[in-house]
C-alpha cells in the first residue's frame, strides 16, 4: 500500500513538473523534461547517485 | 489549533521551523545537529527536534511548506544549460543529476519522511519566503521589505510592499544578475571559501582602499534606478562552475588569491588584494543603497526590512540605514537560506488564518541543551564539574579573572550569529585576549575581528548610534566611541559589529553583574566552535568542544567544567 | 603476520610511491578519521548508558586528533610539492550508530579499528626505514590510540552481546554487511558514470532545443 502510494506521489510530481513547464510557456522543452524525469525516476529507485558535487556555489 | 512545518534544504543551510497558533515554536540548523557545516541535505533532525520542541506529531501537522519552487529551478538550470550549449557539457550531468537524483523530488520526500498525505506539502516562492521571514519577524507594521540574495528560482533582489494586506512583490531583478554571486566570485577570487568565507572579505576590506573602483565598474554596473548588470563575461557561470569567476575577471582583477598561503596584510601582495576587495565591498553597498532607495521611492515607507544571504553584510546595513532614507532597519538573525523555513511556515500559518507572529525577541529557538547528563560524561573525560548556583556570577568571576569561558544555556541560536546561547565570553578592554582566543580556538585570519555584546541600556555610552532595529541580532556595524578602551572587539576602521543585550536574558545578567564589579560592561561574544565547525547545540557537542579546545572553563547549563589541575 | 598485514606491506609501493600520492593517501586518513569521529559523537548523543556515551565521546576526539595530525602532514608535504595544502577536512558521514543499533555499530567500529591498526603498523614501519621520520611518527602516535580503541569496543562489544561467541557473530554479520555496502557503492559509482554518459550523450542530441533557446533573446536586464 504504502509502495503504491509513493509511486502515485511520484506520478504527481511529474505532473507538476509538467504543469510548471506548460506554464512557464517551455512548451518546446517538455518532451526533454519527461526523458530527464523517467531517468530521474530510475535514478531514485535504483538507489540514487553517488554525486557528492565540489560545487563552489550550489546554483543546481 | 493550527501547526505549520517549514523546511528549507538542498542548497546551502538546510533547517526547519515550526510556527503553531500563529506562534515561532522553534526554528533549528540542520547543521548544529548533523554536525556537517552548512548541511544542506533534507533537515531530518531538524525537523523531528522542532516537532519535538513543540509537541506536535507530524500528522497533526495542518501543512509544510518547502521553501522555494523546485520545478521552477529545474527549469532556471535546464535553460541555462542550454543557453549556455556547448560550454555547460562538463557540468550537465552533475547539475542534472542534483536535480533529477532528488531536489525534483523534495515534496515527496518530505511527505515519505513524515508519512503524510502529499497534499499537505506545499510550495512557496524563495524570495517570498525570505520576504516573510524579515517582515513577519520584524517590529514593523508596515514596510518596504528587499530581498537580495544568489539566487532562487529566477529573482536574484527583489522589493517588496508588506503591511497588513500582506506582502507584495513590486519589481525584482533576475538570474544571472545577482549580487550575491557577484560577491561569491570576488570571495572565489580572493581564496575564500563561498558561502562562508564572505564575512571574511568584508573584514578584509576595512584593511584597504577603493583603488580598483574602474575595475569593480566592468563588473557589477547600476543604473540610476537602483537595477544593476553584471558584466557577465566576467562570471563564467557555466564552464566554470567550481571557481565560480570566468578567465576574464583574472585578466581584469590580476591572478587570483592561492587560499593556501598565510596572509601578510604588511606586504604589498596582500594588500593589493585587500584593495580588490574594499572595492568589492563598496561597489556592493553602493548597489544596495541605491535599490533600498528605489524600494523607498517605490513603497514610500519609513521602515525596510532585509533578507537573503546578503542582507548579512552587517557593514552593507549600516550603510543602507544611514544613506537609502528609511528611518529604520530590521534584518532577521536567520537572513541566508535557512531563514527561509521559517518564512515558508509563518506563509502557511498566516494562509490558514493564524494571526501574525509575536514580535521576535531573541533568537534562542533551537534545541535546548541539558546540565544533568553532563557530571558523568565529564568524570569519565577526566573533567571536574561543578554545579553552580548562581550562573551569571560565575561566568562574571571568570572574566573578572581574564579568563576566556565558553557558556551554553537555554536553547541554540536561529542564524549564524552566536547571540550568547552558545558563546564564548572574553574581556573586550583586553588586547591580548584576542590573540590568545585565535590560538587557543578559533584560528582565524587576522583581520576578521570578533563582535562585543553589551546592554541595551548602555550601547549609547560605547557604541555611536545605540541600539536600533538591527542590534539584537549582530546584523549592523557601529562606530566603537572610545576604541582605546575596547581593543579586542574593534576592527581596524573603528567599527564593531555590536549585539545589544536586554538586562533579564542570560549574557545580559552576566552583563550586569560584570557592570556591578566596576569592571567595563561590554564582553566579547563569539560563537561556540572551532574553525570549520557548526555551532555547538547538545551536551555532547560541548563538552566535545571544551576537550579539544583550549578555553579555561566550560559552562553548560549549571554545570561548570574545568581541566584538573 | 595478517593476510591484511601483509597486504599492506606489498601496497605500500605502490601507495606511497611519491610525494603527491602519499599526501592525497594522508588526506584520504583524515577524511575517514574526521568521518569517523562524527559518526562517534553522533553515537555519544544516542547512546543510553552515559559510561558508555562518554567513551565514544571520547573516542571521537581522538579521531578528529588524528584527522588534524594526518590532514597537517598531508598539507606539509603537499606544500613540499608545490601543490595547494588541504584545508579543514570535510568526511563523508553514514551516521551508522542510528542505522545499525549500538551492537552492530560497535563490531563495524572495531573491524574498522582493527583494519587501521594493522595498515597503520605496516606503514609506520614503512616510513621509519624510508628516512621520513614525521610521517613515520604520526602514524606510530594514531596507533597507540587505535590499539586501546580496537581492545575497548571489543570488551564493550562483548558485555552488550552477551558473549564472545554473540560478539563474534556480530562482527561476521558487520563483515557481511560491509561487503554488501561495497557492492553497493561500486553499483552506484558504475551507475553515475552510466548516467553521466547517457546525461553527456543527451546533451549533444537537445543541440536543436539549444539553438531555439539562444535564438530566443534573453530577458532584458533591469527591472522587471
Amino acid at each position: 500500500m504504502t509502495a503504491l502510494r509513493r509511486l502515485g506521489n511520484r506520478l504527481r510530481t511529474i505532473r507538476e513538473v509538467l504543469a510548471h513547464f506548460a506554464s512557464a510557456q517551455r512548451f518546446v522543452l517538455i518532451p526533454l523534461v519527461l526523458v530527464l524525469l523517467a531517468a530521474g525516476l530510475l535514478l531514485m529507485l535504483t538507489g540514487g547517485l553517488a554525486y557528492v558535487a565540489p560545487f563552489v556555489y550550489a546554483l543546481f | 489549533m493550527t501547526a505549520v512545518l517549514g523546511v528549507s534544504a538542498h542548497y546551502h543551510d538546510a533547517a526547519a521551523a515550526l510556527v503553531v497558533d500563529g506562534r515561532i515554536v522553534a526554528a533549528q540548523h540542520e547543521e548544529r545537529l548533523s554536525r556537517i557545516k552548512n548541511d544542506a541535505s533534507l533537515p531530518r533532525r531538524a525537523i523531528g527536534a522542532v516537532l519535538r520542541l513543540g509537541g506536535i506529531d507530524a500528522a497533526a501537522l495542518d501543512a509544510v511548506v518547502f521553501y522555494e519552487n523546485p520545478y521552477a529551478k529545474l527549469e532556471r538550470v535546464l535553460v541555462g544549460a542550454l543557453r549556455a550549449f556547448p560550454g555547460a557539457l562538463g557540468q550537465f550531468p552533475r547539475a542534472l543529476g542534483s536535480q533529477l537524483g532528488g531536489k525534483v523530488w523534495v515534496v515527496d520526500a518530505l511527505a515519505d519522511l513524515l508519512d503524510i498525505p502529499r497534499a499537505k506539502v506545499e510550495l512557496v516562492r524563495h524570495h517570498q519566503s525570505h520576504a516573510a521571514s524579515a517582515f513577519y519577524c520584524s517590529p514593523f507594521g508596515r514596510a518596504a521589505v528587499m530581498v537580495v540574495d544568489a539566487v532562487g528560482e529566477d529573482a536574484c533582489t527583489s522589493i517588496w510592499h508588506a503591511g497588513e494586506q500582506g506582502l507584495r512583490e513590486l519589481t525584482r531583478i533576475d538570474y544571472p544578475h545577482s549580487l550575491g554571486l557577484f560577491y561569491a566570485a570576488l570571495t572565489a577570487y580572493l581564496g575564500f571559501e563561498v558561502n562562508d568565507g564572505e564575512y571574511k572579505v568584508m573584514g578584509l576590506a576595512a584593511y584597504g582602499a577603493p583603488t580598483r573602483r574602474d575595475a569593480m565598474a566592468k563588473l557589477l554596473r547600476v543604473a540610476p534606478d537602483g537595477s544593476y548588470e553584471l558584466g557577465l563575461d566576467y562570471f563564467d557561470r557555466f564552464t566554470r562552475t567550481e571557481l565560480g569567476y570566468g578567465k576574464r575577471l583574472v585578466d581584469l582583477l590580476g591572478a587570483a588569491r592561492s587560499p593556501y598561503e598565510r596572509w601578510d596584510l604588511t606586504g604589498a601582495r596582500d594588500r593589493a588584494y585587500a584593495d580588490i576587495a574594499r572595492s568589492a565591498q563598496d561597489a556592493l553597498e553602493e548597489a544596495l543603497v541605491a535599490i533600498a532607495r528605489e524600494a523607498r521611492k517605490r513603497t514610500d515607507e519609513d521602515a525596510l526590512c532585509l533578507a537573503g544571504g546578503v542582507a548579512l553584510n552587517a557593514v552593507a546595513n549600516r550603510r543602507i540605514a544611514r544613506e537609502a532614507g528609511f528611518t529604520r532597519v530590521f534584518v532577521q538573525p536567520a537572513a541566508g537560506d535557512a531563514g527561509g523555513a521559517l518564512g515558508a511556515a509563518i506563509l502557511g500559518a498566516m494562509a490558514r488564518g493564524a494571526a501574525r507572529p509575536a514580535l521576535l525577541m531573541g533568537a534562542d529557538l533551537g534545541v535546548t541543551v541539558a546540565g544533568a547528563p553532563v557530571a558523568t560524561y565529564a568524570r569519565a573525560l577526566g573533567l571536574v564539574a561543578s554545579h553552580l548556583e548562581d550562573v551569571p556570577s560565575a561566568v562574571a568571576d571568570a572574566l573578572e579573572a581574564r579568563e576566556v569561558i565558553a557558556w551554553a544555556h537555554g536553547r541554540c541560536e536561529w542564524g549564524p550569529r552566536a547571540l550568547g546561547f552558545r558563546s564564548i565570553l572574553a574581556r573586550a578592554d583586553d588586547a591580548e585576549v584576542r590573540e590568545r582566543l585565535n590560538r587557543a580556538v578559533k584560528k582565524r585570519e587576522p583581520f576578521r575581528p570578533f563582535a562585543p555584546a553589551v546592554l541595551e541600556t548602555d550601547a549609547a555610552t560605547w557604541f555611536a548610534g545605540g541600539a536600533n532595529a538591527m542590534t539584537p541580532f549582530m546584523t549592523t556595524v557601529a562606530d566603537v566611541l572610545r576604541p582605546e578602551a575596547l581593543p579586542a572587539v574593534t576592527h581596524v576602521d573603528g567599527t564593531a559589529r555590536v549585539q545589544t543585550v536586554q538586562p533579564e536574558s542570560g549574557l545580559g545578567q552576566v552583563l550586569s553583574a560584570v557592570k556591578q564589579r566596576g569592571a567595563t560592561p561590554v564582553v566579547l561574544n563569539t560563537s561556540l566552535n572551532g574553525p570549520g565547525e557548526p555551532m555547538v547545540a547538545t551536551a555532547t557537542d560541548a563538552l566535545s568542544f571544551f576537550v579539544r579546545h583550549g578555553v579555561d572553563k566550560m559552562i553548560i547549563d549549571d554545570v561548570m567544567l574545568t581541566r584538573p589541575e | 603476520m595478517s593476510l591484511r598485514g601483509a597486504l599492506a606491506r606489498l601496497t605500500s609501493l605502490v601507495v606511497w610511491r611519491s610525494l603527491k600520492h602519499t599526501a592525497a593517501k594522508l588526506h584520504g586518513f583524515a577524511l575517514a578519521e574526521q568521518g569517523s569521529a562524527i559518526d562517534l559523537s553522533m553515537a555519544a548523543q544516542l547512546a543510553a548508558d552515559p559510561e558508555r556515551a562518554a567513551s565514544y565521546l571520547q573516542h571521537a576526539m581522538d579521531e578528529s586528533r588524528h584527522a588534524m595530525m594526518f590532514q597537517r602532514r598531508a598539507g606539509e608535504l603537499a606544500v613540499k610539492r608545490g601543490m595547494p595544502s588541504y584545508g579543514a577536512p570535510r568526511a563523508d558521514v553514514d551516521h551508522l550508530y542510528g542505522m545499525l543499533g549500538e551492537i552492530d555499530f560497535l563490531a563495524f567500529v572495531h573491524r574498522g579499528e582493527r583494519r587501521a591498526r594493522t595498515q597503520f603498523e605496516v606503514y609506520a614501519r614503512y616510513f621509519e626505514t624510508h628516512d621520513d621520520a614525521k610521517t613515520a611518527s604520526v602514524f606510530a602516535r594514531v596507533l597507540e590510540d587505535e590499539r586501546r580503541h580496537e581492545q575497548y569496543t571489543y570488551e564493550v562489544l562483548v558485555r552488550l552481546s552477551g558473549s564472545e561467541a554473540a560478539a563474534r557473530r556480530a562482527l561476521r554479520r558487520s563483515a557481511r554487511w560491509e561487503l554488501r555496502r561495497t557492492w553497493l557503492r561500486h553499483g552506484r559509482a558504475l551507475s553515475s558514470r552510466v548516467f553521466t554518459l547517457g546525461m553527456w550523450l543527451l546533451y549533444l542530441v537537445i543541440a536543436p532545443f539549444a539553438l531555439i533557446m539562444r535564438a530566443r533573446a534573453p530577458r532584458a536586464s533591469g527591472w522587471r
